[in-house]
């Protein structure tokens, strides 16, 4: 004769599966979401993060970049290009700092390389355009770049310098 | 920032110089806490001399450590070395935040000492040990012997000074190169020549030989120099501890109290005698 399974027959009568199901359904309606509402919200980023290109200044407003072309030497993308010449003060200052970001491969070289701390890829990952003649950017650009994330990259290298 | 008369290149700092020199003290304050004390103990004229010098300190010490690659690191320190030769030939200075002070207080005579000091800092870029003791004390020589003189013969120091200041540099270098020991055996590197405790043992009486003798020399130093001397105010409590018990330097226990240390420091500016 056959085993009648009479704790299985009543789940199944009172509905075990659906309560169940419904409890772990309404169990990850109220936990903490895994997911981001982009872009009004951004997950957390490493101080390491290397995003977007910014040509930094000192708190004095005036340039870091002393023109060595370190940064330049080492691109292994051959994506800087850099002109310079003398200041009246004697100083020498990029007169021309492009950098191609179509070509960069954002290995961090040039930052790891410029003795000032100017070049520098920042946090912002958010800089796709509609045509590639707006990835060729400028000294102005990278500068303005520089003024818009500084909060945030002195934070980064602040935090990243312990490890450096 | 013009130099001051004779050897002494103290000097009144203003205007876009002070901006410079407080960007210096503030690189040393994050990198390197025990050369900002020493330095915050000294005169105000003298940390004008020595903190421009502790700042190319910390930008050529850090060079081989901020990347992995080593040729960035060759090439940052040849960025260093490039600014060493410009300061010898007289070259105005570049216009960066610790050359521009750096180059008010190292003359073109001094020149050669600099690059000296960079030079030797290549050792941190690759993983091989040091070749022979004459290659280790020359390393100390060099990164802690030419910084402590440099920054004595900017504050008034003799040539007859310099034995006593490089004795004295040399125990400073060795203490601070024993409490570096667990560090540089986390990144890989073969740190000593003999790293068993008696080995150890055997270099911190070196140094401690060193330092007596350094002492003993102490009235060759003009008074006006001390400061530059302040730096290695740790080093004689650092290589005791070495010595008596020399698997505190793998075990990073060579560190004294932070009362100890400061009331050390309290008692070498308090008095001068270093």
């Amino acid at each position: 004769m056959t085993q009648i399974d009479y704790t299985r027959a009543a789940k199944y009568f009172l509905l075990a599966d659906f309560f169940k199901g419904f409890g772990l359904g309404m169990k990850y309606f109220f936990a903490p979401k895994a997911t981001l509402n982009y872009p009004h919200e951004k997950g957390p980023l490493s101080p390491r993060f290397r995003g977007e290109h910014a040509l930094r200044r000192y708190p004095n407003g005036e340039e870091r970049c002393i023109a060595c072309k370190l940064c330049e030497a080492i691109c292994p993308a051959q994506a800087i290009t850099i002109d310079a010449e003398p200041r009246d003060d004697g100083s020498r200052r990029t007169t021309r700092y492009d950098i191609d970001m179509t070509k960069c491969i954002y290995c961090g070289f040039c930052q790891e390389a410029c003795p000032v701390d100017a070049i520098v890829e920042g946090p912002n990952f958010e800089f796709a355009t509609e045509t590639r003649e707006e990835l060729y950017y400028d000294k102005a650009k990278l500068l303005e770049n520089g003024d818009r994330w500084e909060a945030e990259i002195a934070r980064n290298l602040e935090m990243d310098a312990p490890y450096r | 920032m013009a130099p001051a008369s004779g050897g002494n290149r103290v000097s009144v700092v203003c205007g876009e110089a002070k901006v410079t020199l407080q960007a210096c003290a503030a690189l040393v304050h994050r990198a390197d806490p025990d050369r900002f004390l020493a330095a915050m103990a000294a005169p105000v004229p003298a940390r004008a001399v020595l903190f421009p010098l502790y700042a190319l300190n910390v930008e050529v010490s850090r060079a081989p450590w901020v990347t992995e690659e080593h040729m960035i690191a060759e090439m940052r320190l040849q960025f260093w070395r490039d600014v060493a030769e410009e300061i010898g030939a007289g070259k105005p200075p570049r216009a960066h935040e610790v050359v521009a002070p750096l180059a008010a207080v190292v003359g073109p005579e001094d020149a050669p000492l600099l690059d000296q000091l960079i030079a030797m800092r290549r050792w941190d870029i690759y993983k091989d040990g040091f070749d022979d003791q004459a290659h280790f004390d020359g390393y100390i020589d060099a990164t802690s012997g030419n910084l402590m003189w440099l920054g004595a013969k900017a504050l008034g120091a003799g040539p007859d000074a310099e034995a006593a200041v490089r004795d004295y540099a040399f125990a400073a270098g060795l203490a601070a190169f024993l409490r570096a020991i667990p560090a540089l055996e986390a990144k890989g590197r073969v740190p000593l020549l003999d790293g068993t405790p008696q080995g150890v043992r055997d270099l911190a009486e070196a140094g401690l030989r060193r330092l007596a003798a350094a002492r003993a020399a102490r009235r060759t130093v003009p008074r006006q120099a001390v400061p530059a001397l302040y730096a290695g105010w740790r080093a004689a409590a650092t290589l005791q501890a070495a010595r008596d018990v020399p698997e505190r330097v793998i075990e990073a226990k060579l560190d004294e109290s932070e009362f100890a240390k400061r009331a050390r420091l309290i008692w070498v500016s308090a008095t001068g005698r270093w």
